[in-house]
């Protein structure tokens, strides 16, 4: 199996106060074709910071990242914008992830769009994915402000499965669902992987849904990897002192 | 249920104090509509041609035939502050038209791309402000020589920088928001992001500011003006209206009372209506969706 997604010696530092805090220290990690890779681990440990360093949201310190082996750790300008083709993110905070001016719908077809798909076809694809998600096609013509935080969730999904990306990252994707629609949610994803080989980096705090949807976890503690295997094997004979804290806190 | 009462007339109160800030804003929209339609169609309905002069008549007190009275050369002054307002409003708009848009583009441009451009272009805004505005103007407007355009050009110069400050405030917050990163997620270019994104959501508080400017910009073009170094006789505009009066203040204060009425009018009809375009626009007023700010 080929890699989708390399990344190696990631680092990246934040500046608090004069003083360097290590957000995410040296992380290496690989993603393959139609693998779920889960990544958990406490509030604050750096799995946002990732995600964001990933798409090249957030400027990385050091290390690679190699996307269908491509380095795309420096890329910019137009080569970025066909990176975003490949890959797509759900935010952790749905409702400020729309434009609170722009329409759901607008702001779906925005990525088809920028791809050269019609004005027409991309507002047809827009309602078909946000019903995908299980939204119905009214909600296209709604406001940000005019839904719930739920309903935005899933319309940020729509918009991140809609250009069918080969990596998808998830992080907290569905924290704001209740669990009927976390459940269609995790199984229109596992349709996507198994039909497109669409491979996800599924960021929770839900072990048990980890557990449900990934092939492989990474346990990371203070910006580092501390431990990583089949769901499995980390959840009933976890190695670490600090993933057995972790999972009998949540358990 | 005490507790539901109480909302019902936290409820009230506020839909009350929002149909009061709705009802205010149309009445000065309003009043400022008339205002721009005598200023349009001012030549249309003077009463007496305002370059004319006729020194049989001159300084007459005002009458029935002249309710403003006349100047020194017994033009009407009812016919010249009605004139008048063509002059000195359509300058204030179109300095603030070209401040605001210039101020708002060279502001977004400089918070979006931040780095040694933004710092050049903010140093040189602070060296603008840095020097007395007046003046400055006074010293462009001398060098550029009078005339109503040159004295735009003159304040122009003076003031984008204020809101060259402001959008560059405003873009650099809205620039860390969520938003933004998915905007670029779906691949929008620099351009897009900046008038899709950005701009649209920086355009109330520019708005609220741009209006409140017009009066300003009116008195400051009016004090260039009474200075000789605005709008050039025998053209009516309010401030040389005014400097021309000034010598017979005891002795026929209409000539000084009229326009400066009319400047104060004007001035004070713009303000309100900057002030309560910024309550429209408070969300606090504002119609929905104010639950989910935190
Ligand atoms: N822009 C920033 N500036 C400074 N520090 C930051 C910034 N973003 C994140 N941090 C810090 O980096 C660390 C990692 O943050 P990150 O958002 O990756 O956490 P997380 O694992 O996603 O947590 P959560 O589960 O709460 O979302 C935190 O300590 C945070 O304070
Ligand atoms: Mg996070």
């Amino acid at each position: 199996m080929s890699a989708v997604l390399e990344v190696k010696h990631l680092k990246k530092a934040y500046k608090h106060d004069k003083e360097m805090v290590q957000a995410v220290n040296n992380v290496s990690f690989e993603i393959n074709s139609g693998e779920c890779l889960g990544l958990v681990g406490e509030s604050g440990c750096g799995k946002s910071t990732i995600a964001k360093m990933v798409t090249r949201l957030e400027a990385v310190d050091e290390g690679e990242i190699c996307l269908n082996d491509w380095a795309i750790t420096r890329v910019s300008g137009k080569a970025l914008r066909s990176v975003y083709q490949q890959i797509q993110m759900v935010f952790q905070m749905p409702v400020d992830s729309f434009n609170p001016r722009i329409k759901l719908g607008e702001g779906i077809m925005e990525s088809l769009i920028n791809q050269g798909i019609g004005r027409r076809e991309a507002k047809a694809k827009a309602r078909e994915y946000l019903e995908i998600c299980g939204l119905n096609k009214t909600f296209a013509e709604r406001y940000p402000h005019q839904v719930s935080g739920g309903e935005c969730q899933r319309a940020s999904i729509a918009r991140a499965i809609a250009i069918k990306p080969s990596l998808l990252i998830c992080d907290e994707a569905t924290s704001a669902l209740d669990v009927t629609v976390q459940a269609q949610i995790i199984k229109m994803l596992k349709c996507l992987k198994k039909d497109l080989g669409m491979s996800y980096l599924f960021i929770s705090h839900d072990l048990a849904l980890v557990q449900e949807i990934c092939d492989r976890v990474m346990v990371m503690h203070n910006g580092s990897i501390v431990e990583q295997g089949t769901p499995d094997e980390i959840i009933r004979y976890p190695k670490e002192d600090y993933t057995k804290k972790l999972i009998d806190s949540v358990f | 249920m005490e507790s539901t009462i109480i909302n019902s007339i936290t409820v009230r109160v506020h839909r009350k104090k929002k149909d009061c800030t709705m009802m205010k804003f149309y009445v000065f929209l309003i009043l400022v509509i008339l205002l721009l339609l005598v200023a349009a169609f001012a030549p249309q309905i003077v009463p007496y041609d305002p370059c004319a002069q006729d020194l049989m008549n001159a300084l007459q007190p005002p009458s029935a035939e002249h309710p403003f009275g006349t100047d020194r050369y017994g033009r009407d002054m009812l016919s010249r502050v009605v004139m008048g307002a063509q002059t000195t409003i359509y300058a204030a708009l179109l300095l603030v038209g070209i401040i605001t848009v210039f101020g708002t583009l060279v502001g977004i441009f400089c918070g979006y791309k931040g780095g040694k451009i933004d710092s050049l272009i903010m140093r040189i805004s602070d060296v603008f402000l840095a020097f007395p505005g007046m003046v400055f103007a006074i010293a462009v407007a001398g060098v550029l020589g009078g005339g109503i355009n040159n004295a735009v050009v003159a304040l122009a110069c003076i003031s984008w920088p204020k809101f060259a400050r402001l959008a560059r405030g405003q873009a650099l917050s809205v620039k860390t928001m969520p938003y933004i990163a998915a905007a670029k997620l779906s691949g929008s270019g620099p351009l897009k992001i900046v008038f899709k994104h950005i701009l649209p959501n920086i355009t109330g508080p520019i708005l609220v500011t741009a209006t409140l400017d017009i009066g300003t910009m009116m008195m400051e073009l009016a004090g260039l003006s009474f200075l000789g170094l605005g709008a050039m006789p025998p053209i009516a505009e309010w401030g040389s209206m005014m400097s021309d009066g000034r010598s017979m203040l005891q002795t026929a204060p209409w000539v000084i009372l009229a326009p400066g009425c009319a400047i104060f009018i004007t001035v004070m009809l713009f303000n309100l209506l900057g002030d309560t375009v910024r309550d429209v626009l408070d969300p606090k007023t504002k119609r929905s969706g104010n639950w989910r700010k935190k």
